[in-house]
C-alpha cells in the first residue's frame, strides 16, 4: 500500500508525542526502576533490624553499616523510629544507617527495615585486587611459634593459597600442635580468633579480611551478626567459615560490615544489642514497581501516573488503561482493512462487557438480546412509534431481557448469568435500534455481514483488553498511550487503499472484461 | 484455493496504475481539503439548497412548502391541494430515505409510485417520523420538504424499476469529471443507490453515451428487471447537464462534490440534490479511476480562474 504522506505539523506532533512517551519510559526504567518484565510473583526481602540500648541521658548517635551492594538487587531502607532523627548517609563508599537524639535516657529501641528489591539493571561492582598485607605484630614470643607453625604446614611452600588455608585449619582444628595453643590459646572464637588466623595469613603474604553479616533466610529470626573470614586468591575474595574452615556455599549471607569498620558505632549508650529477621515476600509486578516508586524523591510523579490512588479507583484506570489500543484496532479494521461494524465503537463497549460476562456466555447473552430485542423492534415497528420512544421501549424490553436471563440463569445454577446486567443497555438498545433499520433498508443479508464484522471486531477487542501483561504494560507505562496516540494520528493520514477495496476494485484492471 | 483467493485482490500498484481513488484518499485529499464543513449545510439541508439554486437560476423540482414542527403536520392536506403529485422528503436526509412519492391524491386516497393507495393517516406519519428525526443524519430534529413531482422523461422508462433513474455527475473544483446513470431495480427496491442494487451505468463526459454497467459492484449489460440493453441508453440534452452540474459549483462552495440530477420531460434536467460525499463505485460504473482525473484536474492553476462553459469544454476534451 501506499506509504502515508503525513503532513509537516503532524509529523513534528507524532515526533513531540514519541518523544514524550519515550522519556518518561525512560524516567520510569532509570529512576523508578520499573520493569517491562511482568514475573507474577517477585521475590521482595525485607530485612529487620532491631537495636536495643541503654542510653546515658545525653545525645545519642547510632550507626550502623549498611549492606553492601548485591547484583540483582538494589537497598532501600526506611526506619519508624520516634524520637530519632534518622538518615541514610553515604561515607568513604558505605552506607550507613544513622539515627540521633539530642538527649535520651534508659532503655531504647532502635529499628530500620532494609528492602532487597530486585532490580535487572544493577549490575555488580567491580573488586579491585587488595594490598599485599603488612607484617603483622605479634605478642612477644608468639612470633617463633607462628613462624613454626607455618614451617610445619607448609615446609617447602608449594601448597597452593586454599591447600594452605585448608591444612591451617585442619591444624588448628586437631589442636594438638603446641604452636596452636600458644597463639590460639584464649582466642578460640570470634573476632579474636580471625585475627590469629589473619596475621598467620599475613605471614604467608595472603591478603584476608573480616565480614560481618546476617544470613538472609526467613527461617533464621532474630539472628545475631555473623563473623566470616574472606581470603583473597585467583583473582578475588572467598567466604569461608571460620568455625568449619570451610569455603562457605551460604548464598544468602549478606555482608554488613568488611574490613574493620565496627558494624555498629554508639555514642550515648551502651550495652547495644543487634538482632536481625529476615522476611521474604512475594510481591506483584505492579506492587514491585509501585515500592521501587515510592521510595524516589519525586513522588509528585507517582500522582500522575496515578500509583497513589486507591485500590478500586486504579482498578478503573487499568480497564481505562488499554481502551486506546482497542480504539486503535477499530481504527484499523475500518481505515485499513475497510470493514463496517455496526455503530464505530459499539465493539469495543461489547468487548469490556464481555470482560465480565466472560466471552462464551457474553456472546451466547449479546446475540439472545439481540435476536429477541430484534422482534420486539419488529413489532414496535407496525404502530408507528416516534423515534425516542420507539429506542425507549427497546430500552425498557431490554432491561426486562436481562433480567429474565439472570432470573433464569440462577434458576439453573449459571452464575455467569448475573454479570449480564455489565452490558452496557443503551449501546445494546441502540444496536437493535440500527440493526433493524439496516434490516429494513439493505436486506437482513448486510445487517448479518455488519453484525458479523462488529462480533469479528469485538472478539480481538476482547482479548486485547484481558490480556494481564498488557494491561501490566499500559498500566505501568501509561505514556505508551501517547504512542497510540502517535499511530493513530499516523493512521488518519493514510491514504492509501483499504483492503477491501482491493478486492472491490479488482474489475477496474481486470483487462477481461467484455462487458461495454 | 488461497491462489484463487489472492486473484480476488488487485493489488495496491494496479489499482494506482488505473487511477483508482479510494476512500481514505477520497477522505482525506479531496472531501477534507476541498469541502470546508461551515458549507456542509448548504448540501446536506435540502431547502437551502434548493434556494441557493433558485438564486443562481439552476433549475429544480418546484418548491411546494416545508413543513418544521408536529404543529404543522396536520396542514399538509392544505399545503398539497393545488399540486396533483408531489414528494415528501427529509431536509436532512441522504441515499434516498424517507423519500414518500404520491402520483396523484384525491384528498383521502394517496397513490404511491408503486401504485399502491395509502391514507392521509399514513402521510402523516410519515411527516411525525421525519420530524422526529428518523432518516436524518445522526437522529438530528428535522423538517419535511414538499416538493413538485417531476413527471420523469419517457425515455428511461424502459431502463428504470420504478423509483427514479438519476445521473450523479462528479465535480472537481468546477470541472465535471465523471457521471454514471442510476437505475432503480426490483433488488434495490426502486431505490437509486448502488449499495442497495440499483445498476449504475456510467456515463462519457464528452457525450453521455453509456460506458459500463455494474449492479453490486458486477459488471452488467441488461437491465435486470426490464431486460433493456444498457448500451442503447442515451440521455437527451447532454451537454445542459454538464452546465447544471458546473453551475452548482458556483452556488456551492464545496471544491469536490457529487449533483443528482432528473430529467423532467418538460423543464429538462433538474437539480435534485447535491452529495457532499459522493460515493466511488462510479469509477465500476465507468471502468475509469477517479483518481488520474482528479489529480489532471489539481494540477491546473485555480488563478486562470475559466469559465464554467471553458470548464465544460477542457472537460469534454479530456474524459472519455
Amino acid at each position: 500500500m501506499t506509504m502515508p504522506r503525513p503532513g509537516k505539523s503532524i509529523c513534528i506532533i507524532v515526533g513531540i508525542l514519541l518523544l514524550l512517551a519515550a522519556a518518561i519510559a525512560a524516567f520510569k526504567i532509570c529512576v523508578l526502576h520499573y520493569s517491562f518484565s511482568r514475573s507474577v510473583n517477585a521475590e521482595l526481602w525485607v530485612m529487620e533490624c532491631r537495636i536495643r540500648f541503654t542510653a546515658d541521658g545525653g545525645p545519642v548517635t547510632a550507626r550502623l553499616s549498611l549492606p553492601y551492594e548485591i547484583p540483582g538487587y538494589y537497598l532501600v531502607v526506611t526506619s519508624q523510629t520516634p524520637d530519632y532523627t534518622f538518615a541514610v548517609q553515604e561515607r568513604d563508599g558505605r552506607t550507613f544507617s544513622v539515627w540521633q537524639s539530642p538527649e535520651r535516657r534508659g532503655r531504647q529501641a532502635l529499628s530500620c527495615q532494609i528492602s532487597f528489591i530486585p532490580d535487572a539493571g544493577a549490575a555488580a561492582a567491580m573488586e579491585e585486587p587488595p594490598e599485599t598485607p603488612e607484617r603483622p605484630r605479634w605478642p612477644s614470643g608468639q612470633k617463633q611459634f607462628a613462624e613454626q607453625l607455618l614451617r610445619n604446614l607448609d615446609p617447602e611452600g608449594r601448597l597452593s593459597v586454599p591447600e594452605f588455608v585448608k591444612a591451617l585449619f585442619k591444624q588448628i582444628r586437631k589442636g594438638d600442635s603446641p604452636a596452636v595453643s600458644v597463639l590460639f590459646a584464649d582466642k578460640r572464637r570470634g573476632a579474636p580468633f580471625l585475627q590469629v588466623v589473619r596475621n598467620l595469613l599475613a605471614m604467608k603474604k595472603i591478603a584476608s579480611r573480616e565480614v560481618e553479616g546476617v544470613f538472609l533466610n526467613d527461617k533464621r529470626r532474630r539472628q545475631s551478626p555473623a563473623l566470616m573470614l574472606e581470603i583473597y586468591y585467583g583473582g578475588s575474595f572467598h567466604r569461608y567459615d571460620p568455625v568449619s574452615g570451610a569455603v562457605s556455599v551460604q548464598k544468602d549471607f549478606i555482608p554488613l560490615r568488611i574490613g574493620d569498620e565496627p558494624l555498629f558505632a554508639l555514642s550515648g549508650g551502651r550495652q547495644a544489642a543487634l538482632r536481625f529477621s529476615a522476611l521474604k515476600t512475594n510481591i506483584s509486578a505492579a506492587g514491585l514497581n509501585r515500592l521501587r516508586g515510592s521510595f524516589v524523591e519525586h513522588s509528585w510523579l507517582m500522582d500522575i501516573i496515578g500509583y497513589e490512588l486507591p485500590i478500586s479507583e486504579q482498578n478503573v484506570f487499568k480497564r481505562l488503561a488499554l481502551l486506546p489500543l482497542a480504539v486503535l484496532l477499530i481504527v484499523v479494521v475500518r481505515n485499513i482493512i475497510g470493514l463496517q461494524s455496526m455503530g464505530t465503537f459499539m465493539p469495543v463497549l461489547i468487548a469490556l462487557a464481555f470482560l465480565e460476562t466472560g466471552l462464551a456466555a457474553g456472546l451466547i447473552a449479546f446475540l439472545l438480546i439481540l435476536a429477541v430485542g430484534l422482534s420486539a423492534r419488529a413489532l414496535l415497528t407496525h404502530m408507528n412509534l416516534l423515534m425516542v420512544p420507539r429506542i425507549s421501549a427497546v430500552v425498557v424490553i431490554v432491561i426486562l431481557l436481562m433480567k429474565a436471563i439472570s432470573v433464569f440463569s440462577y434458576a439453573f445454577g449459571f452464575t455467569q448469568g448475573q454479570s449480564i446486567t455489565f452490558f452496557p443497555l443503551i449501546i445494546l438498545a441502540w444496536t437493535i435500534e440500527r440493526a433493524s433499520m439496516v434490516w429494513e433498508e439493505d436486506g437482513p443479508g448486510t445487517m448479518f455481514r455488519q453484525l458479523a464484522v462488529s462480533l469479528a471486531a469485538c472478539i480481538p477487542c476482547y482479548f486485547i483488553l484481558n490480556n494481564d501483561y498488557l494491561q501490566y504494560l499500559f498500566f505501568t507505562f501509561q505514556e505508551f498511550n501517547l504512542v497510540i496516540l502517535a499511530l493513530i494520528l499516523l493512521l488518519g493520514t493514510y491514504t492509501g487503499y483499504r483492503l477491501t477495496e482491493l478486492k472491490r476494485f479488482k474489475p477496474l484492471v481486470s483487462s477481461c472484461s467484455d462487458h461495454s | 484455493m488461497f491462489g484463487s483467493l489472492l486473484n480476488a485482490f488487485a493489488s495496491p500498484a494496479a489499482l494506482r496504475n488505473a487511477g483508482v481513488l479510494g476512500m481514505n484518499r477520497r477522505n482525506h485529499d479531496y472531501i477534507a481539503a476541498y469541502n470546508r464543513r461551515r458549507y456542509y449545510p448548504m448540501v446536506d439541508d435540502k431547502l437551502v439548497t434548493k434556494e441557493l439554486a433558485l438564486k443562481a437560476g439552476v433549475p429544480t423540482a418546484g418548491l411546494i412548502g416545508a413543513i418544521r414542527c408536529q404543529h404543522d403536520a396536520k396542514n399538509f392536506m392544505r399545503m398539497t391541494e393545488n399540486s396533483p403529485a408531489f414528494v415528501i422528503k427529509p431536509g436532512h436526509g441522504s441515499g434516498g430515505r424517507g423519500i414518500l412519492v404520491i402520483k396523484s391524491h384525491n384528498g383521502e386516497e394517496f397513490r404511491k409510485a408503486d401504485g399502491s393507495i395509502i391514507g392521509s393517516q399514513q402521510i402523516y406519519s410519515h411527516i411525525t417520523n421525519i420530524l422526529s428525526g428518523l432518516y436524518s443524519l445522526g437522529g438530528q430534529v428535522d423538517y419535511a420538504l414538499f416538493e413538485e413531482c417531476i413527471s420523469f422523461s419517457d425515455v428511461f422508462s424502459d431502463f428504470s424499476f420504478q423509483g427514479v433513474p438519476d445521473i450523479r455527475i462528479i465535480v472537481f473544483r468546477g470541472y465535471p469529471v465523471m457521471a454514471m446513470m442510476r437505475l432503480a431495480t426490483r433488488r434495490s427496491d426502486g431505490r437509486a443507490n448502488l449499495h442497495q442494487g440499483a445498476v449504475g451505468v456510467g456515463l462519457s463526459i464528452r457525450d453521455g453515451k453509456p460506458r459500463r454497467a455494474v449492479m453490486l459492484d458486477q459488471p452488467v449489460t441488461r437491465h435486470p428487471d426490464t431486460g433493456r440493453m444498457l448500451s442503447e441508453l442515451a440521455v437527451p440534452d447532454w451537454d445542459r447537464h454538464l452546465e447544471l452540474a458546473a453551475r452548482c459549483a458556483e452556488m456551492i462552495k464545496l471544491g469536490y462534490f457529487g449533483a443528482d440530477i432528473v430529467n423532467d420531460r418538460e423543464k429538462g434536467p433538474l437539480l435534485l440534490e447535491l452529495n457532499a460525499r459522493p460515493g466511488l463505485g462510479i469509477q465500476i460504473a465507468n471502468h475509469a479511476g477517479l483518481r488520474s482525473r482528479l489529480e489532471l484536474i489539481g494540477t491546473l492553476p485555480s488563478s486562470a480562474l475559466p469559465s464554467a462553459a471553458e470548464k465544460i469544454a477542457f472537460a469534454q476534451a479530456h474524459f472519455d
